[in-house]
């Protein structure tokens, strides 16, 4: 509290503060007088203390007094205020984190002249720079440096408006007297608040990080909800439709403001109507019905005359803000338009998620249509969400249940009893059948969470995706582990025989179908994890080859695995001879077919670039760190601890991990030989895939998609067999104790083939 | 007229993250003819680092050997730095240009208060880098780095309590960069953790910091984690951590800890 606060509550601790012992000369200083030019002089009134049960007791005195007996820069501090509490800190005087600071003859507010008439050419410039704003807003900067720093906004939305008709700029209008050129800006705008409205509600319905992903702060101030969107509409309609018959200006300025009020119009019309299910081609022509207008829009904004004294960073002061003012956020116009035709591109797309094939296509088609460079936004990716979640029906149209069963039967259990709905209809709890159903709802409850939880981690943002893969890992260990026990109690109903193969081992054998599910999702998890590293270059490239090693470990696992399902499958199918369930069958045998073949062509892959990659770190063609602070073994941890709490597969041990991606007792040559083998095999795996359909690929819907990126590997696949080639073309060439006459360049990340596959270029030295 | 506040007075951690690490080190083949900072060895940092501190409590400072025809493109250094542990009685006469140093490069400062945080717990595991040529008296502060050093426990408990030291900021000015300087001063501020018993070492860098990344990855730091739009200026981070024990060790010092408590 400062000092100079004259109207303490009573005479005693006026009294009390008069005796404390301050250097009065340095106070009020001239920095201070300065900061209460803004209150007319006036130091801002003490709050009234007054509260029912509490007896306040103002403490200014004694807390002046104990501060004086500091020293400078001494602290004193509560164990509980972290480093956290320390960086919300703010130094009042400082114009970077003090907002109420003036400068010298500065004023709080701007001074702006609402009945000052605007030129076409102006209200042009102003739409255009608002256009820019709510880009910025879209890509994650917050409202008050963004759209919040127009004055026209702000003069809408303070003091809230009830009605349309109190949201004129000029207070002493009517609808009557209104210019035309004001009306344009007015309907804009309040289009504009209306469609930020509708997005923010649309984020905040689903799962986005905020300030990461996006910042739905609104300051306090209400985005129009008072007013209705058909009003804002019908306005924006009447604009569009005066501007037409307008003779007041050049055909050109008038189409290039028609084009703006229509774009306007079907915006707001889009960001609401995208959001039913109903129709996913009703949401497809909201989009390029949107975009048809950007090229018009785009090329006329040379038309427009920019106004930057319409925006001032000044009226974050009057938010209900957190933090001080900052600079307004600048974005180019080429960048807006490019943001806004990908928002049409992307959200047409997202729509075609409501064409449900089965529940592994819907997987690939949310990986595919995440993993799409640049990222869809935030907006779009929360509706893509909202397509599949919302409301607890998957698509608008499928319950979980049954996405849940058509995954397990297309996996695990195909036309398996475990799955027959007629188990629901047994109430005599003695009945195998009741017992089945009882248990299969417990898994499916359990199993539901973490399943979902999947399609939802791939739609957040790329970082977060790795992140959080790192614990659903853990969950869908706990899940395999659980459904083990399920597994077994289940067999009491459902009498599977077992397998007694003493060649394979001396106990009976079972199918353990849920835990063999959850195990299969867990691997293809542990993958997505390590490739995802990749991705965002996690990995140093000294660490390249034991990163590859790892993948070609858990890939190989999953195809392992799938060979253990295929042999129950088939079983089964040889027991099952309806004709009815047979095409279950064959399409759980197809899909385990699939999944081989590309877990397969990923190990080969994986194994054939951890071994070229040995090779260039025996060549030095790596560097590797000094490491004065650790050894191979700590940086391992570091490595692995995602792994850490995973039972099976196993850890692999340092010790053991080294020495197989060293291969120390493989020649070189032996070893690119080998990779070159891999790469081989591996090539043909995607050459393979590449000619499947979408049906067999399981990405109906997104074949487009899938077939670029099968595409991407493969290419990605032949030149690291030119890279092996170049390096053993170097080894053999090389004199004894010579130099290899090579080096290799790592491209960076989105200048390679593929994201996931780091092939490094062999280029020579000489 | 409307009272309005002021400050903000609500914190808002998430915003105002961390804080943004600005380096330069060495270039690795760097021959050129000014003189190198001596890197001292590891192993008797502290008895080097508390000779420092008396030497400039002395003002002993170091003869300058320069010719002035080596001052053409990057500043020469100084034949001798000094590196210094902070400690409270160096607040006067170096806070102001530590903050100086390091708010340069960021777009909204951190208060007072966020240094005399770190300085004011953990001046032992800060450091500057002075340069004594540019005045006997005051030598001329032209790096610094701060950290801070505590228990740390996962939020998720998946991993047991570490002692975890945390470097915060780190500047060297920008016409000394190319030296070395950074990277002696990281090193003695781990050396000091060491002494301390830290366990591990972590901190953000900036992506697009790719001198920093490459420095602290040099010194054995892996990056764990990418951290999107961590910045204000909406740049995402990396997480580097370096562990200084294995994890077997952690949990027996740990254990230790725990059954000494219990005697």
């Amino acid at each position: 509290m400062l000092s100079q606060n004259h109207d303490l509550a009573t005479h005693d601790l006026a009294a009390q503060v008069a005796a404390i012992d301050i250097d009065e000369s340095q106070n009020p200083s001239s920095a201070n007088a300065n900061a209460f030019a803004a209150w007319n002089g006036e130091p801002p009134p003490t709050p009234k203390l007054k509260s029912n049960g509490i007896i306040a007791i103002d403490i200014t005195g004694q807390f002046s007094h104990a501060a004086q007996q500091l020293e400078l820069g001494e602290l004193i501090k509560d164990p509980f205020f972290t480093l956290f509490e320390s960086v919300g800190a703010l130094e009042i005087m400082d114009p970077k984190m003090d907002s109420g600071y003036l400068e010298p003859g500065e004023t709080m507010e701007d001074d702006y002249d609402f009945s000052q008439p605007l030129l076409p050419e102006e209200i042009i410039g102003i739409i255009d720079q608002l256009l820019c704003h709510e880009v910025a807003w879209h890509i994650g900067h917050p409202l008050g440096q963004t759209i919040f720093t127009s004055l026209y906004i702000d003069r809408i939305l303070d003091p809230c408006p009830t009605q349309i008709n109190q949201t004129f700029f000029d207070r002493s209008e009517t609808s009557e007297d209104e210019s035309l050129n004001f009306q344009i800006l007015r309907a804009y705008c309040l289009g504009l608040i209306k469609t930020c409205s509708y997005v923010n509600e649309g984020v905040k319905a689903e799962h986005y990080y905020e300030e990461e992903d996006f910042a739905t702060h609104t300051f306090n101030r209400s985005l129009l909800e008072n007013i209705g969107k058909d009003e804002i509409l019908q306005l924006l309609g009447d604009t569009e439709e005066q501007l037409s018959g307008s003779t007041e200006m050049s055909t050109e300025i008038k189409d290039a403001l028609i084009c703006r009020v229509s774009f306007r119009k079907k915006f707001l019309m889009a960001v609401e109507d995208v959001n039913s299910r109903d129709s996913m081609e009703s949401i497809k022509e909201h989009w390029s019905g949107l975009q048809t207008l950007l090229p018009t829009l785009k090329s006329s904004a040379t038309l427009g005359k920019p106004v930057p004294g319409t925006f001032s960073v000044k009226i974050q002061r009057k938010l209900a803000s957190t933090v001080p003012p900052r600079p307004i956020v600048e974005i180019s116009w080429e960048a807006t338009c490019e943001h806004l035709e990908r928002l049409c591109r992307d959200g047409s797309i997202a729509a075609e998620v409501l064409k449900y094939y089965d529940s592994h296509s819907l997987m690939t088609f949310v990986s595919l249509f995440q993993a799409r460079k640049p990222q869809p936004s935030v907006y779009v990716r929360t509706l893509l969400q909202h397509y599949i979640f919302a409301d607890m029906i998957i698509l608008g149209s499928i319950s979980i249940r049954q996405v849940l069963d058509d995954d397990l039967s297309s996996t695990v259990l195909p036309a398996n009893i475990l799955l027959d709905r007629g188990n629901d209809e047994v109430e005599v709890p003695t009945d195998p059948r009741f017992m089945m159903a009882a248990q299969m709802e417990s898994f499916r409850s359990q199993a539901a969470r973490s399943y979902l939880d999947i399609l939802r981690t791939i739609c957040q943002n790329r970082c977060r995706i790795r992140r959080t893969l790192c614990r659903l890992v853990a969950d869908w260990e706990v899940l395999q582990h659980d459904a083990e026990e399920m597994d077994v109690d289940l067999r009491q109903y459902t009498r599977e025989e077992s397998i007694n193969d003493p060649d394979i081992s001396s106990e009976p054998i079972y199918s353990f179908p849920l835990s063999s599910w959850a195990y299969f999702y867990k691997l293809r998890q542990m993958e997505w994890l390590v490739q995802m590293g990749f991705e965002l270059e996690i990995y140093q490239s000294d660490e390249l080859a034991t990163m590859y090693w790892y993948l070609q470990y858990i890939a190989k696992t999953r195809a392992r695995h799938l060979e253990r399902i295929r042999g129950f499958t088939f079983r089964a199918s040889r027991r099952n001879r309806v004709p009815e369930k047979q095409t279950e069958v064959i399409n759980a045998l197809s899909f385990i077919n699939y999944s081989t073949l590309e877990a397969t062509a990923t190990y080969g892959f994986a194994d054939a670039l951890s071994c070229l990659f040995t090779v260039l770190n025996r060549l030095s063609l790596i560097k590797k760190p000094d490491l004065p602070y650790s050894n191979d073994l700590q940086r391992y941890e570091v490595r692995m601890k995602p792994f850490q709490l995973i039972g099976l597969p196993e850890l692999v041990s340092h010790d053991e991990l080294s020495k197989v991606v060293a291969q120390p007792e493989e020649s070189t040559m032996d070893l690119l030989k080998y990779a070159s083998e891999s790469a081989l095999a591996a090539k043909k795996g995607f050459e393979i895939i590449s000619k499947l359909n979408a049906k067999d690929a399981y990405c109906q819907g997104s074949y487009d998609s899938w077939l670029k990126n099968v595409k991407d590997c493969l290419k990605a696949c032949i030149f690291t067999g030119i890279s092996i080639a170049a390096v053993k073309k170097a080894v053999v060439g090389m004199k004894d104790g010579g130099d290899v006459g090579i080096k290799v360049e790592i491209p960076e990340i989105g200048k390679g083939y593929h994201e996931w596959w780091i092939v490094p270029k062999v280029v020579p030295t000489s | 007229m409307v009272q309005r506040p002021r400050v903000s007075h609500q914190k808002k951690i998430k915003h105002v993250k961390a804080c943004k690490i600005s380096v330069f080190p060495e270039s690795p083949h760097d021959h050129s003819t000014t003189f190198q900072p001596s890197h001292q060895p590891t192993t008797n940092t502290l008895s080097i680092l508390s000779r420092l501190t008396i030497m400039t409590e002395t003002v002993i400072i170091p003869a300058v050997a320069m010719s002035s025809n080596t001052r053409e493109k990057s500043r020469p250094l100084p034949a001798e730095l000094l590196y210094i542990q902070y400690s409270h009685a160096h607040e006067k006469q170096y806070l102001p240009s530590i903050r100086a140093l390091i708010s340069k490069d960021l777009s909204e400062p951190y208060s007072i208060y966020v240094y005399r945080y770190f300085l004011y717990q953990w001046g032992d595991l800060c450091l500057m880098a002075l340069s004594p040529n540019s005045s006997p008296v005051s030598p001329k502060l032209i790096g610094v780095v701060i950290s801070k050093l505590e228990p740390h426990t996962s939020p998720s408990h998946s991993s047991p309590t570490t002692l975890r030291g945390y470097i915060a900021m780190l500047a060297v000015s920008s016409s000394y960069r190319n030296h070395g300087i950074a990277t002696t001063l990281v090193r003695k501020a781990i050396d000091a953790m060491v002494e301390r018993g830290a366990d591990e070492v972590v901190l953000e860098t900036e992506e697009t910091n790719i001198p920093a990344m490459k420095l602290y990855e040099r010194l054995g730091f892996l990056r764990s984690k990418k951290l999107h739009r961590y910045y204000l200026n909406g740049n995402s981070a990396y997480r580097l951590v370096l562990h200084l024990k294995n994890v077997g060790e952690m949990m027996e010092a740990k254990e230790l800890q725990q059954g000494g408590g219990m005697l």
